[in-house]
């Protein structure tokens, strides 16, 4: 039930970001760089890339699919490789006045499942991304604050309100495109966690797309990298029917 | 070859994918409770698959080859006999004909909610040969089936047909799961032998047993699992009409909720026993029949399993739901006449009711909990039910731990049958050493009060439930896997 949450997905053209802001000049910096990262409906092919604290890699590719009907987000995501969790879907419908929907196919056992809430805790398919960090408000109630500014970034220091499992999270964001180069993560102790460095992006008309980023973990050593192999923007809604979002068409998908 | 340089071609085109699944499980068997079993056995299984899209929707083909060695310290005619079985996966294709969705092939055609105690999956045949060491995703089998389906968004009406119907694969005889194990057959028609009978026909009929426990003795495995394949076959009618299931689907998902209602017109996936009433008195008395029962005999020479394949009205409901964290999923099934077994090779068929519910709980891929029950009523049972319950409940639970970034999982699980006391417990520990390796080591135990039958008398009237049947098979295994 938060407004206009959604998973990986968005996460691909969009980071999390507070939404909520002290200042005047901060609540603009993140209204602009919102509105430069809004996406309404998507197509992605991604590659993440799991590297362990030795460097051993295993890779997962996926394809996204995204809708946003007014303030009601549908996400599909379908995982394509390693053939063993080939047909893995995930399909996400978040309400902004109503539970959201959340379902799992797992093509082992032939079976589309309804999944409770605390499912999207903790890491994402073994990654070093966790759930929340692939939402796109991130927290509602985030407390932001801006630490520093030169001419060619902000950066803004951002408290995550509710169940996050963050202390703080600190954007900085590059001032000529408004996108967040990098995301550091603190836990509730204030220690350094996880770090988020966006390497490149893609600019698709007036949303500008990060196409390569890669999340380390501080603690543990280990990182994942998040390849966008092929992205389309803004696609005909039709290319995306609400079908895609149910039941039968995980089935005959997984 | 030609299935891999069918998926080589395949893989070229675009959008197709492609995997390529091999293992080795090396099973150890815990307790050497009978000097005939397998001490261990070694299974190598490849499934190769390959799909992509095709006249709107999409095609599938997979193969699977199976292969067993067993090693048994003290069998007749040699201590390691291996078969080799390489059959057909889901095949077929999948897309819009009109304004419905037809899916046609060998498939598995899933009903239900539940996983561990499945109530309404009645629809396609499992694979029990290898009782509890099948994988899951294995155990269901592909059937031959047409499947249209219509409806709206988020409603749907799906009807089926199965011109062949479908079976469960149950070994008759020859392994560590199988009904009758190895050397009870031979040692039955053996014992046989030497009963008394009319005078006029006992020699006869002791010769013919003891050349029959040595024909059965001296098969290779490849023609004995065929043999007794067959036999566990027979009385499947033949013509189309008379084999076909029918069934319907009518799935809703409402917001918050997924309910289905489920009904079938078709063939039990289990066999009926029906033993003639000669054979049943000659064991019984332990004699052998006399000149006036040779219409007995002849009817046991014919058919001397006297197996069918009764018909079933089934009609059921499924729901799946969430209540704040925890995903809720309940289950219930009317079967007209479930075919279950009776005393010395007997059977009935008596309607039933089921029941079952499960409750599952995540914190993302990190731990998963789930807990099921069932219960299935018998209504109007016979007294002397074999391998089943008047009234059976059920209970499973299972857990998954992921560790090192989903590298390590840990699995436990755990079924208690209450109506006979008995106990599974299975552990199993995977380690994805990289994307294209995986090994994995478990260990099942199966406790129950009743001992398993060592005589095919034993089995014929034996009064504990499936686990305790088993209940000699504790055993460890080693998997590699290979994943393309």
């Amino acid at each position: 039930m938060r407004a206009a949450r959604a998973l990986l997905p968005l996460l691909l053209a969009a980071l999390s970001m507070p939404a909520a802001a002290e200042d005047a000049d901060l609540d603009q910096i993140l209204a602009d760089a919102r509105e430069t990262r809004q996406v309404e409906n998507s197509i992605q092919k991604v590659r993440m890339v799991l590297v362990s604290r030795t460097g051993k890699e295993r890779v997962r590719e996926f394809e996204a699919r995204v809708r946003r009907d007014g303030e009601v987000v549908k996400s599909w995501t379908r995982f394509s490789h390693p053939s063993d969790v080939a047909g893995t879907q995930l399909v996400l419908v978040d309400h902004p006045d109503a539970a959201d929907e959340q379902r799992l196919c797992l093509p082992a056992l032939k079976r589309v499942n309804r999944i409770a809430g605390k499912a999207r805790k903790g890491s994402f398919m073994g990654s070093d991304f966790a759930f929340e960090d692939l939402e796109i408000s991130g927290a509602d109630d985030a407390k932001a604050s801006l630490v520093s500014e030169t001419d060619a970034q902000w950066v803004i220091d951002a408290v995550p309100g509710g169940e996050s499992s963050y202390g703080r999270v600190r954007f900085t964001v590059r001032k000529a495109d408004k996108v967040p180069t990098m995301v550091e993560f603190f836990d509730a102790a204030d220690a350094p966690l996880k770090r988020l460095t966006i390497e490149d992006t893609a600019r698709d008309g007036e949303v500008v797309l990060p196409t390569r980023s890669t999340m380390e973990n501080l603690q543990k050593g280990t990182k994942t990298r998040l390849e966008v192999l092929e992205h389309r923007l803004n696609v005909p809604a039709d290319e995306i029917p609400d079908e895609t979002f149910t039941a039968a068409f995980m089935e005959r998908s997984g | 070859m030609l299935v891999f340089a069918l998926l080589a071609a395949a893989a070229a085109a675009d959008a197709v994918e492609v995997g390529l699944d091999a293992s080795v499980q090396t099973v150890a068997d815990l307790a050497w409770d009978r000097p005939e079993e397998d001490r261990f056995e070694v299974v190598t299984r490849v499934r190769a698959e390959a799909s992509g899209p095709a006249g709107g929707g999409r095609w599938q083909l997979g193969v699977l080859g199976e292969h067993q060695a067993r090693v048994g310290f003290e069998r007749a005619g040699g201590d390691v006999e291996a078969a080799f079985e390489l059959r057909p996966w889901e095949s077929g294709w999948e897309g819009p004909v009109g304004p419905a969705r037809l899916k046609v092939g060998h498939l598995v055609e899933r009903w239900g909610r539940l996983d561990l105690l499945p109530v309404t999956d009645v629809l396609v045949g499992r694979d029990l040969r290898n009782g509890p060491l099948t994988p899951p995703q294995l155990v269901r089998q592909p059937a031959p089936l047409v499947r249209a389906q219509a409806g709206v968004e988020r409603a749907r009406a799906e009807l089926t047909w199965m011109p062949f119907g479908a079976r469960d694969r149950i070994a008759l005889e020859g392994t560590d799961a199988a009904l009758l194990r190895q050397g009870q057959v031979s040692a039955a028609l053996r014992e046989a032998a030497t009963w008394d009978g009319d005078p006029l026909t006992q020699a006869l009929l002791q010769d013919a047993l003891t050349a029959g426990a040595s024909g059965v003795d001296g098969l290779d495995t490849q023609l004995r699992q065929a043999a007794f394949g067959a036999l566990g076959e027979s009385g499947r009618p033949d013509p189309l009409l008379g084999s076909s299931d029918l069934a319907l689907r009518l799935e809703a998902e409402p917001r918050g909720v997924d309910v289905a209602l489920v009904g079938a017109w078709m063939r039990s996936r289990r066999p009926l026993p029906s033993a003639p009433e000669g054979l049943v008195g000659a064991m019984q008395t332990e004699t052998l029949p006399g000149i006036a029962d040779q219409e007995a005999l002849l009817a046991v020479l014919a058919d001397p399993t006297g197996l069918s394949w009764p018909r079933t009205w089934v009609g059921g409901a499924e729901l799946a739901t969430t209540l704040g964290a925890v995903g809720l999923r309940a289950e219930g099934l009317y079967q007209s006449q479930v075919a279950v077994a009776r005393a010395w090779g007997r059977g009935a068929t008596v309607p039933s009711v089921t029941g079952g519910v499960g409750l599952d709980w995540a914190w993302g891929t990190r731990l998963a909990l789930v807990g099921e029950a069932r219960a299935q009523w018998l209504l109007d049972p016979p007294p002397d039910l074999v391998l089943a319950a008047d009234v059976d409940p059920q209970l499973a639970g299972g857990a998954r731990l992921s560790l090192a970034g989903d590298r390590v999982s840990v699995e436990p699980g755990v079924v208690a049958l209450l109506a006979f006391g008995e106990v599974a417990g299975r552990a199993e520990v995977r380690w994805r050493v990289t994307d294209a390796w995986e090994l994995s080591g478990g260990a099942i135990v199966l406790s129950s009060p009743t001992d398993a039958p060592r005589s095919v008398q034993q089995a014929l009237t034996y009064t504990g439930g499936p686990v305790g049947a088993l209940s000699d098979t504790d055993a460890a295994w080693l998997t590699l896997r290979w994943i393309q």
